[in-house]
């Protein structure tokens, strides 16, 4: 729990996320640790939920985890991943937006090409179940994805790792931005 | 009934005076009805209207309303208000109920009943449409509400509002039943009732609420039933375990009204929705017109207790038992009482043991005790919801400002503090809760008059519902329409209890809870709220405010 709350303070102070805008978990054999439904990202304290991973066990917890509860399930469920950080970043939104759903944004800059190789960019709506799929089935083969005009999904075995995933796609997406206006590839 | 008020409303109001024993219609003002709407408002004006009365003399009476909504399709509203003088509070007071009551009222062709005198011996009033009458009830008379309930539907068809013994005995914890399973639980309605020697209404009806724009109706009606299902809170909360859902997160929010609301710890495990849901199958039931039913019954027609209930007969008795809860749900809603005011009447007795907590509910309601006299944990003489405002503290202040004493449902701040809707605010401070509490006040007031169940606002806004009356009514409301007949029933509801004698100083919350709560930002946050209403400085509204809101000429 005290990860989540490092973490989504430090999501905030790196300008990831503007405070409400995205969630944080973080499994835990078979349940999950998760920031609550409208919480401050930077404000976690008695904000974090236990619910189960398996949806077929109700929970009441589930109403006041976060509205994308079911997403870090299916995730969870379908890759080894041990911790999801999601944020509303804005360069990674904003290239979203211009690659549309179905893409790959393919980073410019080394470090990043290094470590994400492409970012798919899925679509759904926002809590849908369609996009919970999109993005359970793009982090089987990648550490992170974009929902177009949503924001970026990022995996990890731990929270730190997760976070360091989260940071490198919004650098890419601002490298990659900044480098296709200069060129007019935009 | 006025040619405009033909959609919606009914445009008749049925009184009945049982010291005369005289059947009469009335027509409404256009503007009561526009101003008031119906329900809670429409009662509040008559119970106004009325003067200053002894809660339990002849010359009180009991408003039974429905609103503009009640009997069409729309999502959420089927429900009913009653509207009286409280023999527990001693100030206005309206309750309100699901089950199909407002419906059928509607369906007679009446948008209210007023009650008014007693009458000579126990009777029962009957309505079918047109045809009203007021009929011996003798041989209902000490008999529970079940058993007085199914003897009724043999005899008509319809929906039944009835008292057990508790009301019969004026016990100013006593409800009115509504069909055997819904409850106008709160205030001691049930005692206004048997003052009046009323036994029961009986109503049945063939009519058909007319709908204005049936496109318009159409089309919001969808959006309102789409945004509901979608609602996390309804569809993986009430619909899935109904009101005990609040258990586990009350408990993991430490806010559970622990031993009297002693503040203590408390695992509630045992009593979760999960648990109640497993050990004690049942179907999931509905009010007219309602895509939630949040409603749980057993086998044998029994409902299962709601969250209140569990809370006030579990944590707050120290109880870790479900059996002994369902048990004494069952003998309180028998016997006619509320089980959140029987709750805290049994703590403040200090009884812990299931053997106790039930013999001591079956002596309320055979006795007709009076928790008004009791040091029971109250404000305003309403014993508190299960909800400890140490811990909640922008609910805790609607507790203190609520005009019917202690009250979770008068600005339902349960919504945002701990269910995070429509935004999630935080409960552990009383910063900003001034203006948050009064808004909420006004926007409940308001669905109240609809009548609309607080529940649809976990999904939707007074926006929709705004919509949806303009095409019923045909009448332009806006929501901001909608906030301001609110605040005008707040201040007419505040008006009556400052006439009654009420002051700033019953504004406030029982002693032990300043242990948590800081009591300087308490008064802080009540000048606060004073002054965000437009009232002075003693929680008087000001000639501005009430001119404002056409309070002044009934002044």
């Amino acid at each position: 729990m005290e990860e989540l709350i490092k973490y989504g303070r430090k999501m905030v102070v790196s300008g990831l996320v503007d405070s409400h805008f995205g969630n944080v978990s973080k499994r835990v054999g078979d349940r999950m640790l998760i920031s609550t439904t409208g919480s401050m990202l930077d404000e976690l304290e008695g904000e974090i939920v236990s619910v189960p991973i398996d949806t077929a066990i109700p929970d009441e917890m589930d109403i006041i985890a976060s509205s994308e509860v079911n997403l870090h399930r299916r995730v969870y469920d379908e890759t080894s991943a041990l911790s999801i950080l999601h944020g509303h970043s804005r360069y990674a939104v904003a290239l979203s937006m211009i690659s549309g759903a179905g893409s790959l944004i393919v980073p410019r800059d080394s470090e990043s090409l290094y470590l994400l190789h492409e970012i798919p960019v899925v679509g759904g709506g926002v809590g849908s179940d369609e996009l919970a799929e999109s993005v359970a089935s793009a982090l089987k083969d990648n550490k992170a994805t974009i929902a177009e005009g949503h924001g970026t999904f990022a995996r990890g075995s731990t929270v730190d790792e997760a976070f360091v995933v989260l940071s490198s796609v919004e650098h890419a997406c601002c490298v990659k931005y900044l480098v296709d206006m200069w060129k007019n590839e935009l | 009934m006025n040619p405009e008020d033909r959609y919606g409303w009914c445009g008749r109001i049925l009184e009945i005076n049982l010291s005369a024993g005289s059947i009469t219609t009335i027509t409404p003002q256009s503007n009561l009805l526009h101003e008031y709407l119906g329900g809670r408002g429409l009662g509040a004006r008559f119970v106004y209207d009325n003067g200053v009365v002894d809660a339990l003399s002849e010359d009180n009476i009991l408003v039974f309303a429905a609103g503009p909504l009640t009997g069409t399709p729309t999502p959420a509203s089927g429900r009913a208000s009653v509207t009286t003088k409280s023999p527990a509070t001693g100030t206005i007071f309206d309750a309100n109920a699901g089950g199909k009551f407002g419906y059928v009222l509607k369906k007679a062709g009446f948008d209210a009943i007023v009650v008014r005198g007693i009458a000579e011996m126990p009777v029962i009033i009957e309505v079918e449409d047109d045809e009203v009458d007021i009929k011996d009830g003798r041989n209902l008379w000490g008999i529970n509400v079940k058993e007085a309930t199914n003897i009724l539907k043999k005899r008509k068809k319809g929906s039944f509002a009835v008292i057990g013994k508790a009301g019969e005995r004026r016990s100013n914890i006593a409800s009115i039943a509504v069909d055997g399973s819904h409850y106008f639980a709160r205030g001691g309605v049930g005692a206004v009732m048997g003052s009046k020697n009323l036994k029961a209404i009986v109503i049945s009806g063939s009519g058909k609420v007319q709908i204005s724009d049936k496109d318009l109706f159409e089309k919001t009606r969808r959006t309102i039933h789409r945004m509901l299902v979608a609602s996390p809170t309804i569809d993986k909360g009430l619909k899935v375990f109904g009101t005990p859902v609040l258990v586990k997160i009350a408990e993991w929010m430490q806010i559970l009204p622990v031993g009297n609301f002693s503040g203590e710890a408390f695992d509630a495990s045992s009593l979760y929705g999960s648990k109640l849901k497993s050990a004690h199958p049942s179907k999931r039931r509905a009010c007219p017109a309602c895509p939630i039913g949040c409603k749980r019954e057993e086998n044998g027609g029994y409902e299962l207790p709601e969250y209140e209930t569990i809370a006030m007969f579990g944590p707050n008795l120290l109880n870790r038992d479900l059996e002994t809860i369902i048990e004494a749900n069952r003998i309180c809603n028998d016997y006619g009482i509320d089980t959140i005011s029987a709750g805290g009447i049994i703590a403040d007795l200090g009884v812990t043991g299931s053997d106790e907590i039930l013999g001591l509910v079956k002596d309320l309601g055979e006795s007709g005790i009076n928790s008004k006299h009791s040091s029971s944990i109250s404000v305003k003489g309403l014993e508190l919801p299960g909800y400890d405002p140490r811990r909640v503290m922008g609910l805790g202040f609607s507790y203190a400002t609520s005009n019917r004493g202690g009250c979770h449902t008068r600005a339902y701040m349960v919504a945002p503090e701990i269910l995070k809707k429509p935004k999630a605010i935080n409960p552990l401070t009383l910063g900003g809760k001034a203006g948050y509490v009064k808004v909420f006040q006004d926007r409940f007031a308001a669905v109240d008059s609809l009548v609309v169940c607080k529940f649809a606002f976990f999904g939707v806004s007074e926006e929709e519902y705004a919509n949806i009356l303009t095409a019923v009514t045909g009448v332009e409301f806006t929501s901001e329409d909608l906030m301001c007949v609110g605040e005008r029933i707040w201040n007419l509801e505040r008006l009556y209890n400052l006439r009654e004698g009420f002051t700033r100083a019953d504004d406030t919350l029982p002693e032990r809870f300043f242990d948590g709560l800081s009591r300087d930002a308490f008064e802080d946050t009540l000048d606060e709220y004073y002054a965000i209403r437009g009232w002075d400085d003693g929680g008087v509204p000001k000639k501005d405010k009430l001119r404002r809101l056409g309070l002044l000429k009934k002044e």
